[in-house]
């Protein structure tokens, strides 16, 4: 058994993702909801009530998000801008898409698969919010 | 670069002269630790910390603004020992916040909190909260912020900007 943690990097990844979890899926879904049908079209996203990951330019952003990026020595992942596995970034990859089918959003010990991301639909965030 | 600009003439307005003799201390602890850093680069080292006082809204650098001198040692071998060397020292600084975000970041982290400062700055000088493109532009420095920076990490200047940016964004 390898235990994977998670180190600061150096230099930060470019953050082209965002991740809102609990209270802060409800913020980010009323931002959301503000904007025109053209810039919510640029963006798609997947989740749920409890966990939405949003993707697309331009990004919106809330407070409590969190900026995921991608790393070219591990394409299929998302992970956290700040961090990086204490492992190798290759064999991490190698590792979480053997058990997910990339692309996976990656940050604490949460593996999200976020191939599933579409257009972002009103009518659904209305929902999220009633 | 305006931002980079800013940030050195404020930098050249720091006074260094009370920081020197706990400058002088941290050099000989170095020194005691096997790693020696040569009179060309403490003059260099004093600008950096001036810089850094002037990032953390200082115009007289003090102790807390030491935490550079870790950076001055070229290789991240030699900043280990050096972290060690210092750890006493870097400890009594006042602000632990920019003390993490030098002990975690590399100094590339100056130049972009002093870009991001600025960038929100400029935008918070003239809010348009309802107008989409202004706080589209707003957002995108708050994720800057929040991809560059841990949170116990924010450099003070940065964390005063950002609760002002969710204070206007709602």
């Amino acid at each position: 058994v390898i235990t994977v943690q998670w180190r600061l990097r150096e230099v930060p990844l470019a953050g082209e993702a965002l991740l809102a979890q609990g209270d802060v899926v409800v913020r980010l879904v009323n931002r959301l909801l503000k904007l025109d049908d053209a810039a919510l079209a640029t963006l798609s996203g997947v989740g749920s009530a409890s966990m939405l990951f949003i993707v697309g330019t331009p990004l919106v952003w809330v407070d409590g998000v969190r900026m995921l990026g991608k790393d070219p020595a591990a394409p299929g992942l998302w992970l956290p801008t700040m961090h990086q596995p204490t492992v190798p970034l290759g064999l991490f990859a190698e590792a979480v898409t053997r058990r997910t089918r990339a692309p996976v959003a990656v940050f604490d010990e949460v593996l999200l698969p976020v191939g599933g991301a579409r257009p972002i639909d009103r009518a659904i965030l209305r929902a999220m919010t009633s | 670069m305006a931002a980079l600009d800013e940030l050195a003439q404020l930098a050249d307005a720091v006074d260094v002269v009370q920081v020197r003799p706990a400058l002088a201390h941290a050099v000989r602890k170095l020194r005691q630790a096997g790693i020696s850093l040569t009179d060309r680069r403490v003059v260099k080292l004093q600008r950096l910390i001036a810089a850094a006082a002037a990032l953390a809204g200082r115009q007289v650098a003090t102790v807390a603004d030491l935490w550079p001198i870790v950076f001055a040692v070229p290789d991240a071998v030699g900043q280990d020992a050096a972290r060690e060397a210092l750890r006493e020292l870097l400890a009594q600084s006042e602000n632990d916040s920019l003390r993490m975000a030098a002990e975690t970041a590399s100094l590339g982290a100056l130049a972009r909190a002093g870009r991001l400062v600025a960038a929100a700055e400029a935008l918070l000088a003239d809010p348009k909260p309802t107008d989409e493109p202004w706080r589209l532009t707003l957002e995108g420095v708050a994720r800057e912020v929040d991809a560059g920076f841990a949170p116990e990490a924010l450099p003070p200047p940065l964390a005063d900007v950002r609760r002002r940016i969710v204070e206007v964004l709602g």
